[in-house]
C-alpha cells in the first residue's frame, strides 16, 4: 500500500500550495489519479517516487517511509510523460531484456513482446521509432520490470484506439498484485480501474470505485462525465462505467423481454 | 545537481532596481566582472564575491545564490581539494573564489534578466537579428533540456540503469545518450515550431518591453569598473 499522512507540497520559490493536506492510502491493484489540468497530479506522482519531498508530512510506500527516491529503487517504477527519457534501448528487445534483468522479473523478452504485440518491432533502434511506439515500448519495458508499484503519467496520450484499448486490458491483468498508479485525463481509460481518485487544485475531492466516483456531482462538475455516463444518466441507468457494461446490460433486458 | 542548476539560473519575474535596469547594462557589468575575476587577487576576489551578494539582495535573489553554490558543491569541493594538493591552500581558494564569483553573477543575470528582453536591447543596437535570436532560444530552451536531464536521472535510476551514488556514479554514458538524443529531438521541435512562425523573416520585431538607464544600472557598472581600475593600479 501507498499510504500519504497530511502530504503538503509546493515548488521552490513559489508562494502557492500545489498540494494540500493530502491523506489518502493507494491499495494494490490498478488506480486512477484524476483531475483538470494543473491540479497536481504529475506532482504527487513525482512525490510518491521520491523526486520531491514534501515541505510537510510523509508518504510510505510499501510500510517504509520516503525521503528520496533512493527508498523506492528495486520496488518502483515511474514512467515519465516523456517516455524518451524513460528507455535506454540501443533496441526495442534490448531495452526489454535490460529491466527483466535489473529486476530479476519473471517475465522473458518474447512474452513481453508478444503481451503488448511488439515482437515486429523488436529489433527495431529506440532512435528510429515514432512518438506512440516509443510509449509503447515505455510501458512495456515498465510492466516488464514486474516491480510492486508502477506510476505512470499519462501513458495513452498520442496512442491509437487499437493500443489504448489492449493497453487497459494488459494493465488489468498484469496489474493484479502490483499498485498501479496512473495519472490521466484520458475518460476512457479511467473507467477501467479498481479505484479512482480525483484531484483538484492540490486536493484530494474524493475517491472510490469507478460507480461510486464517475456518477458523484463532484466528478460531472471538476471533470466532467464518460458518455458512456452521460448516456447512461440520460436513460436513467446508474453503476455502469464502461461500454461492456452497457452491453451487457442491454443483452440481459433484451433477452428478459424476450 | 540539475534541478539545483535549473532553479539556480531561472528567470524570477520580480520588481526590483536590478529587474528594472537596462539589460545591457547590466550585461556589461557581469562581462566586467568576468574579466575582473579572472585576475584578481583573494582580496579582490571577496570583494567580488560581496558585490554579489548585495546585487542578489536588491534583486531578492539571495536563494539563487545559495542554489548555485548548492549545485556546484561537488566540482568545487573536487577542484578545491586538487588545487590544494597542487598549489598552496591560498592559491585554491583563490580559484574556489573565482568560481563561485563568476557562477554568482550569472545566475543572478539568469535571474533577473528575462532572454527575450535581452535579445531585443541588441537587435535594438542593431546587432543582426539571427544573431540577437541565438542567445534568446538558447536561454529558453536550456531549462527544457535541465528538466530533461534530471527526469533522465531519475527515471533511469528507479530502472536501476544508472546508480549516482557519489564517488563513483555508474552508467552515467547510457543517461547521456538519451538525454543527447532528447536535445536533439527538442532543437529540432524547436525549428519545426519557428519555421512555422515565419519566424526570423520579418526584418525586425515589435519591441514590448520598456526599460531605460537607471542610476543603478551606471552605479553597478562604474563600481565593477572600478575593480578593474584596482586591479591595474594593484599590478
Amino acid at each position: 500500500m501507498i499510504r500519504l499522512r497530511n502530504v503538503w507540497y509546493r515548488y521552490p520559490r513559489s508562494e502557492e500550495w500545489c498540494i494540500r493536506d493530502l491523506t489518502t492510502e493507494i491499495p494494490y491493484g490498478v488506480n486512477m489519479l484524476v483531475g483538470p489540468n494543473g491540479s497536481g497530479k504529475t506532482t504527487l506522482l513525482r512525490i510518491i517516487a521520491g523526486f520531491y519531498k514534501p515541505q510537510r508530512g510523509y508518504v510510505e510506500v510499501l510500510g517504509k517511509k520516503i525521503n528520496s527516491y533512493a527508498d523506492n529503487i528495486g520496488k518502483l517504477i515511474y514512467v515519465p510523460s516523456n517516455p524518451k527519457v524513460f528507455t535506454v534501448g540501443p533496441t526495442v528487445e534490448k531495452d526489454i531484456e535490460r529491466i527483466i534483468a535489473s529486476f530479476n522479473s519473471r517475465y522473458t523478452v518474447k512474452e513481453i513482446l508478444d503481451i503488448f504485440h511488439i515482437s515486429h518491432l523488436a529489433k527495431k533502434r529506440i532512435y528510429h521509432l515514432s512518438e506512440g511506439e516509443h510509449r509503447v515500448l515505455a510501458i512495456a519495458s515498465a510492466l516488464a520490470s514486474d516491480a510492486e508499484v508502477i506510476l505512470m503519467d499519462e501513458p495513452t496520450v498520442g496512442l491509437d484506439k487499437v493500443f489504448r484499448n489492449a493497453l487497459i486490458r494488459i494493465i488489468n491483468e498484469m496489474g493484479r498484485e502490483k499498485i498501479i498508479l496512473v495519472a490521466t485525463n484520458d475518460l476512457r481509460l479511467v473507467p477501467r480501474c479498481d479505484n479512482i481518485l480525483l484531484l483538484n487544485n492540490g486536493q484530494l475531492m474524493l475517491s472510490g470505485s469507478p460507480q461510486k466516483v464517475l456518477y458523484s456531482e463532484i466528478f460531472e462538475e471538476i471533470v466532467g462525465l464518460s458518455e458512456i455516463v452521460e448516456f447512461c444518466k440520460i436513460v436513467g441507468l446508474e453503476n455502469i462505467v464502461t461500454p461492456e457494461d452497457l452491453a451487457d446490460h442491454l443483452r440481459n433486458m433484451v433477452t428478459r423481454n424476450v | 545537481m540539475f534541478r539545483e542548476l535549473y532553479y539556480a539560473f531561472s528567470l524570477i519575474r520580480r520588481e526590483t532596481i536590478v529587474h528594472r535596469t537596462h539589460p545591457l547594462l547590466k550585461f556589461l557589468g557581469l562581462v566586467i566582472l568576468f574579466i575582473a575575476a579572472t585576475f584578481s587577487n583573494l582580496e579582490l576576489l571577496t570583494i567580488i564575491l560581496v558585490i554579489d551578494i548585495i546585487e542578489a539582495s536588491l534583486s531578492r535573489a539571495l536563494d539563487t545564490l545559495y542554489r548555485t553554490i548548492r549545485a556546484l558543491l561537488l566540482p568545487i569541493a573536487l577542484i578545491g581539494f586538487f588545487a590544494t594538493i597542487l598549489y598552496n591552500v591560498y592559491r585554491a581558494l583563490e580559484i574556489v573564489f573565482r568560481i563561485i564569483g563568476v557562477s554568482w553573477a550569472v545566475a543572478i543575470f539568469a535571474a533577473t534578466t528575462s532572454p527575450s528582453e535581452f535579445s531585443m536591447a541588441l537587435e535594438k543596437l542593431g546587432f543582426p537579428l539571427k544573431l540577437v535570436i541565438i542567445p534568446e532560444l538558447s536561454f529558453k530552451v536550456i531549462p527544457y533540456v535541465a528538466r530533461d536531464i534530471q527526469q533522465t536521472l531519475e527515471a533511469l535510476t528507479l530502472r536501476k540503469e544508472i546508480a549516482t551514488a557519489r564517488p563513483f556514479p555508474r552508467g552515467i554514458s547510457k543517461a547521456l545518450a538519451v538525454i543527447i538524443l532528447s536535445t536533439i529531438k527538442r532543437g529540432h521541435a524547436l525549428a519545426e515550431a519557428l519555421l512555422a512562425k515565419f519566424y526570423g523573416f520579418a526584418p525586425k520585431r515589435t519591441n514590448i518591453y520598456d526599460y531605460s538607464v537607471t542610476v543603478y544600472g551606471v552605479l553597478q557598472l562604474i563600481i565593477k569598473a572600478s575593480l578593474i581600475l584596482l586591479l591595474i593600479l594593484l599590478h
